[in-house]
């Protein structure tokens, strides 16, 4: 019984019907939403503006020093490697001078190497003799000799 | 979901409640839109929202509940009566004189939280787990918070519709 007046209960409320909301209310509602979400805004637009830009010239200056650390690179192996492509005017002097002096000497070699590899002979050939020497005298043995050349 | 769409799904609906709750249309029109307000704030990402519409209910009976704590107060520092608040029934239809007022009156008479449960389901029709996760209760008491107030309605109602 009580059951069935509660469920009467439940019927007057559901056939109750409410007002709509006046009209102009949506706008109203919506209006202050959205200037709200624009004041609490952690960016202001004059601020997202900077920080777009200074993330363009971030990016300028990361090519910018890929392109010039590139160029540098290939300088660098130019001067250390013998790669001639980009070798100053002094040196391509001095290389012609060096040729000119070999053609003037008649020899493929450089003047320079050849007067190290006349000396390095020379050198070479005092030592063999000042061993030889001291090897076939009578009161040396071989570990004697070997300290004195020391 | 943007706040528009979010408004022509729930708009009227948080607006019945918040009618029926506080007892009056302009401190409903007002919480309304510090509900949106602060719902404009959160950002939220609607797609990981298992249930909408009980997010934004939770989200509004908050909303309603700082409002009746700052009217509490706000009568307690002045110690007078600042204004007639008109109940339900400022947003009932008049469609049947009698049994508009009758349930208006009823509806006022009751504990907040039994006319709270009362709204949700009735007005709302939301279940009784979707009421429980709204206000933060146990199924169990939201059902009984509810049965109570039916209870009450129908022993006020006794008789005279």
């Amino acid at each position: 019984m009580k059951k069935a007046e509660d469920q009467d209960v439940e019927g007057l409320l559901r056939s109750t019907r409410l007002k709509p909301a006046r009209p102009g209310l949506r706008e109203k509602v919506l209006d202050a939403a959205a200037k709200h979400k624009e004041e609490t805004a952690w960016t202001t637009p004059l601020l997202r503006w900077c920080l777009a830009g200074c993330a363009v010239v971030l990016a300028v200056i990361f090519v910018m020093d890929a392109g010039l650390s590139r160029r540098q690179q290939e300088r660098l192996r130019s001067v250390f490697n013998g790669y001639r492509g980009s070798q100053s005017n002094f040196a391509k002097e001095g290389q012609a001078l060096i040729k000119d002096l070999n053609d003037f000497f008649g020899s493929k070699q450089p003047p320079l190497e050849r007067w190290a590899l006349a000396h390095q002979r020379e050198a070479n050939g005092n030592r063999r003799s000042a061993f030889i020497g001291e090897f076939f005298r009578e009161d040396h043995n071989g570990s004697e000799i070997a300290k004195d050349l020391d | 979901m943007k706040l528009d769409e979010l408004y022509d799904r729930y708009g009227e609906k948080m607006y019945h409640y918040l009618a029926l709750r506080l007892g009056s249309s302009e401190d409903a029109e007002d919480v309304l839109q510090e509900a949106f307000c602060r719902l404009a704030r959160y950002s939220v990402r609607w797609a990981l929202v298992r249930n909408p519409k009980a997010f934004v209910f939770r989200v509004l009976r908050n909303e309603a509940n700082r409002f009746l704590r700052r009217r509490i107060n706000e009568r307690a520092g002045e110690r007078t009566n600042p204004g007639e608040v008109n109940g339900p029934a400022s947003v009932i239809e008049r469609q049947n004189e009698n049994a508009a007022s009758l349930v208006a009156g009823a509806l006022a008479q009751l504990p907040d939280e039994q006319k709270e449960m009362i709204i949700l389901k009735i007005f709302q029709d939301f279940s009784f787990k979707e009421i429980a996760s709204i206000c933060g209760l146990s199924i169990n008491t939201a059902a009984s918070r509810y049965r109570y107030g039916i209870e009450k309605l129908r022993s006020s109602l006794e008789g005279k519709v």
